[in-house]
């Protein structure tokens, strides 16, 4: 009787893989040439020519300046266009967050950090005087008359 | 002499409560002007009206908050 894939249970489906698991893994520990065999595999990639190795020094110095893999096989004329600084002309809409346009500053590292410590040190600053101010009264000839004039 | 000294305290009871006040509509004015419900002109003048020849310093408070948010936003 064949069984069509939809009759047969997952359950047996995963007892006969690992079935078959265990009796390669049997197999590989009693037969010692599969060990053998994959070593000679690596010894075989890593021994290349000089040009060939040049060429892979080359693709790697490519991806490290920030280009991705699938990106590597392009032309050097792309990665000029690419703007550098392309981030500032993006405008986000994120919701609870301010809307950032691309005139304003983005703040990354400590290159603006000055200039906003500067602005609000200076509010800061403005608060404390404007408490003091509202706590000094001016000296007024006129108003203290009025006083002395009620508290008479 | 106690009356003399229930006047001082009189008067630094009501200095408290007086800059406490005009400390708050300080702060009420700025709100209202960053919300555009007043003009900057009507705010120089409300600003003069409440603290007198000393208000120079709480003029330009507005367009400090302003730059904080056109900048660091």
């Amino acid at each position: 009787m064949l069984e069509t894939a939809k009759e047969v249970p997952k359950e047996t489906i995963y007892s006969v893989i690992e079935e078959i698991i265990n009796e390669k893994s049997e197999s590989s520990e009693h037969d010692g040439e599969t060990h053998e065999e994959k070593p000679k595999n690596v010894r075989e990639s890593k021994l290349k020519t000089p040009a060939a190795d040049k060429k892979d020094d080359a693709s790697s110095v490519r991806s490290k300046k920030g280009d991705s893999g699938s990106d590597s096989s392009g032309s050097d004329s792309e990665e000029e266009d690419a703007k550098p600084m392309e981030y500032l002309e993006t405008t986000n809409n994120t919701i609870f967050l301010p809307v950032k346009t691309p005139e304003a500053k983005l703040l990354y590292g400590t290159k603006h950090f000055l200039n906003v410590y500067r602005l609000f040190f200076t509010l800061y600053e403005r608060f404390l005087r404007a408490r003091e101010i509202a706590n000094t009264f001016e000296t007024n000839p006129k108003t203290e008359q009025l006083s002395k004039e009620v508290y008479s | 002499m106690t009356y003399y000294i229930s006047f001082i305290l009189n008067i630094s009871k009501e200095k408290s409560k007086l800059a406490d006040e005009r400390y708050d509509t300080f702060k009420w004015i700025l709100v209202h002007l960053i919300r555009a419900n007043i003009e900057s002109i009507k705010y120089e003048d409300l600003l003069r009206s409440i603290f007198g020849k000393e208000a120079f310093a709480l003029v330009y408070v507005d367009k400090i908050v302003n730059s904080v948010f056109d900048e660091s936003c």
